[in-house]
């Protein structure tokens, strides 16, 4: 990662959970009304809004919205969401007592029809709830997972309550052969999820589990997630490893009604007549793709690597693809295929030291792995790390760098078959145009996607940053700073 | 089993301009009366006041009070504000005094040294609540205390070393080297964490 990545990263981390104190702030200036309300609509904040909730002013225009009428009672403190698949809101007052129960979509219909909740406390509207959407099938011991969503203005509370239902939920089924698989989170008044969740007819909690798993893969979409249920949703949290952080869980939701991940990759290795005595699985995830829950699952075995799709329901093979060791690819061509590795460990070694000009003796700390059909070669030596990219059919030198091996600011250089330029000439291209000799804080970067050098150093009270073609050794960038 | 983490795992995209834009008329209006400049103040300035109150106190909840208290404090005194061109740096000039005042006090009531009474009433605190994932729990946890100012200040102020270098009240050359060495760890830190995978 380059510093520039690094500085970018923790600029985002913590712009994410920068709290919105503006609310706050306004409040002991009255005045300032309507200045708050536009503060807090502040957008991109998504994670503030996680933390801080539903702001003082929505509480204020709610109460407006009602009039003043019985503020106290009918003012909404919290609302809570239980998503099975029948998605009901909860609005409870500070009191716990259910002011109105929402359904969201027609199953929840189903579920509400006929019952009153309105004037019970919540734990009773719950566990009639619970009760119904077990009694009506909703709940079972394939679909055993349950979404629950509190949205109040204090975090603390919003995570005692959480905590609170999880337990209560838990008493509700332990008569019943259901182990639940719980999620418990905190949503709040996300505008840009609560379009979404508008958008979709469904809750804001299944709208903020959606949009966590498409933050956690980008390759999904709002759009496809939307329609599945809150047990595949909860198997594809879990399978990415989204659901490890902002939200409560238990239990492990049901993947009864699809096949297991061993069943998925036998489906496989018997496709490509390998026997599992010689394949090495590389990974295995659960994904939803093209409107059906799959496993995608990789393994190499003699030298080849297979990527494959299975149908999660019917075990079928839905896509396949192998990559042989020289690297070429064919989607849906059998396996097999010899080895392309033509290069040993002992030869990578010496290509890579014959290039660094170092003997073998010399080298204090090596490592020497094979990894994706590539040598990657790191030692240290005279001072300097070396890391070193061979590729294992051709013995290329794909890419290598040298750096200063200890933790002091010192010369570093990489460059790759690509870079025409060595990392000398272009600090020397740099620092003449500088019109500098004596700098510090130098440090070179090489770029392979791009085959230029990023260089950065500081002289004479200035910070100059400067981007060199490795080719020809072009000037393409050069920034100075005081 | 329960575990509890109060951050979510949204990944906001952050626009790669890391330099935010103050514009200093704003103080120049608040010191005229005009407190709406405050809301637009606020907005350009918020990660920054909040990240550099963090990186002095390790607690999320201390820097939300005094990123709190510094708007107060900016409301009060606009009319002080000195137009020099370096409205940021008068904001996280707040900050720091801020930080270090409640870093202080939490001190007389410990008894602690202020890097101790930081350190033990709120690392914890820190842990977990900012996700191991993040990047900036690295950043808490591997840098020292100036290391972690430095880096995050150049992060989200948009300040120049040099001017790092006034508000902190650190040489140059300290936060040039710090900044570097801060860094060296941090990609370090990453490198070894990529090959234990």
């Amino acid at each position: 990662m380059k510093n520039k990545e690094i500085l970018n990263r923790l600029a985002g981390e913590i712009r994410d959970i920068t709290p919105d104190v503006s609310g706050k702030l306004s409040l002991n200036s009255p005045e300032n009304k309507t200045e708050v309300i536009k503060m807090s609509q502040k957008p991109n904040k998504k994670l503030k809004r996680w933390i801080i909730g539903v702001s003082a002013a929505a509480v204020m225009a709610l109460a407006v919205g009602l009039g003043f009428s019985g503020y106290r009672y009918y003012s909404v403190d919290t609302v809570i969401g239980i998503d099975v698949n029948p998605s009901i809101e909860l609005k409870i007052n500070k009191n716990e007592t259910v002011i109105d129960a929402v359904a969201l979509n027609s199953d929840a219909e189903v579920i509400l029809d006929e019952m009153k909740l309105s004037g019970v406390d919540y734990n009773v509207a719950v566990n009639a709830l619970i009760g119904s959407m077990l009694k009506n099938g909703y709940i079972d011991e394939l679909k055993n997972s349950i979404l629950i969503s509190v949205d109040n203005a204090d975090a603390q509370k919003s995570a005692e309550l959480e905590e609170r239902l999880m337990k209560e939920i838990n008493e509700i089924l332990s008569g019943s052969s259901v182990e639940p698989a719980l999620l418990a989170q905190s949503v709040s008044g996300d505008a840009q999820l609560e379009e979404l969740a508008a958008k979709y007819n469904i809750s804001l909690g299944r709208a903020s589990l959606i949009q966590k798993i498409c933050d956690a893969d980008p390759t999904k979409t709002f759009d496809a997630l939307a329609q599945l249920s809150v047990n595949d949703l909860y198997l594809l949290a879990e399978s990415k490893s989204v659901s490890s952080s902002g939200v409560l869980s238990q239990g492990s939701p049901s993947a009864g009604a699809y096949i297991s991940a061993d069943d998925a990759k036998s489906a496989a290795l018997s496709h490509a007549g390998v026997s599992a005595d010689s394949a090495e699985f590389i990974s295995y995830e659960m994904d939803f793709d093209d409107g059906r829950m799959i496993y995608e699952i990789e393994f190499l075995a003699g030298g080849v690597k297979y990527e494959y799709e299975i149908d999660a329901e019917s075990a079928a093979v839905i896509k396949q693809e192998t990559e042989n060791a020289g690297g070429s690819s064919g989607a849906g061509s059998s396996g097999g295929g010899s080895s392309g590795r033509a290069i040993t460990r002992e030869q990578a070694q010496e290509i890579a030291l014959n290039h660094a000009g170092i003997s073998v003796s010399d080298i204090t700390v090596s490592k020497l792995e094979l990894d994706d059909n590539k040598y990657d070669f790191e030692f240290i030596s005279g001072g300097y790390k070396y890391d070193y990219e061979i590729s294992a059919s051709t013995g290329n030198i794909v890419e290598w760098k040298k750096e200063a091996a200890s933790n002091s600011s010192g010369s570093s250089s990489s460059g790759s078959s690509g870079a025409a330029v060595t990392p000398d000439k272009a600090k020397s291209i740099a620092l003449g145009d500088a019109g500098v000799t004596d700098v510090y804080g130098y440090e070179i970067d090489y770029d392979r996607d791009d085959n230029k050098y990023e260089i950065e150093f500081s002289a004479g009270g200035y910070e100059y940053e400067y981007e060199i073609n490795a080719s020809t050794g072009d000037i393409i960038k050069k920034e100075k700073d005081r | 089993m329960f575990f509890i983490g109060l951050t979510s795992t949204m990944k906001t995209a952050f626009s790669p301009e890391r330099k935010p834009h103050v514009d200093e008329r704003l103080i120049l209006e608040l010191a005229g009366g005009e407190r709406r400049a405050l809301a637009e103040l606020y907005r350009q300035t918020d990660s920054a006041v909040y990240g550099f109150a963090l990186s002095i106190l390790k607690d999320p909840h201390a820097a939300e009070d005094v990123m709190h208290d510094t708007y107060l404090k900016i409301l009060d005194s606009a009319q002080s504000y000195a137009p020099m061109g370096k409205p940021m740096a008068w904001i996280l000039t707040i900050v720091k005094n801020l930080a270090l005042m409640r870093l202080r006090s939490a001190k007389n009531e410990t008894e602690l040294t202020a890097d101790q009474a930081a350190g033990a009433e709120n690392s914890g605190d820190f842990t977990a609540e900012i996700s191991d994932r993040l990047l900036l729990s690295k950043v808490m946890r591997l840098l020292t205390d100036e290391e972690r100012q430095i880096i995050t200040l150049y992060a989200v102020s948009g300040l120049k070393h040099r001017e790092i270098s006034s508000v902190t009240g650190l040489p140059l050359s300290t936060v040039l080297s710090k900044y570097r060495r801060s860094l060296l760890k941090i990609k370090k830190h990453l490198e070894e964490e990529h090959n234990e995978k």
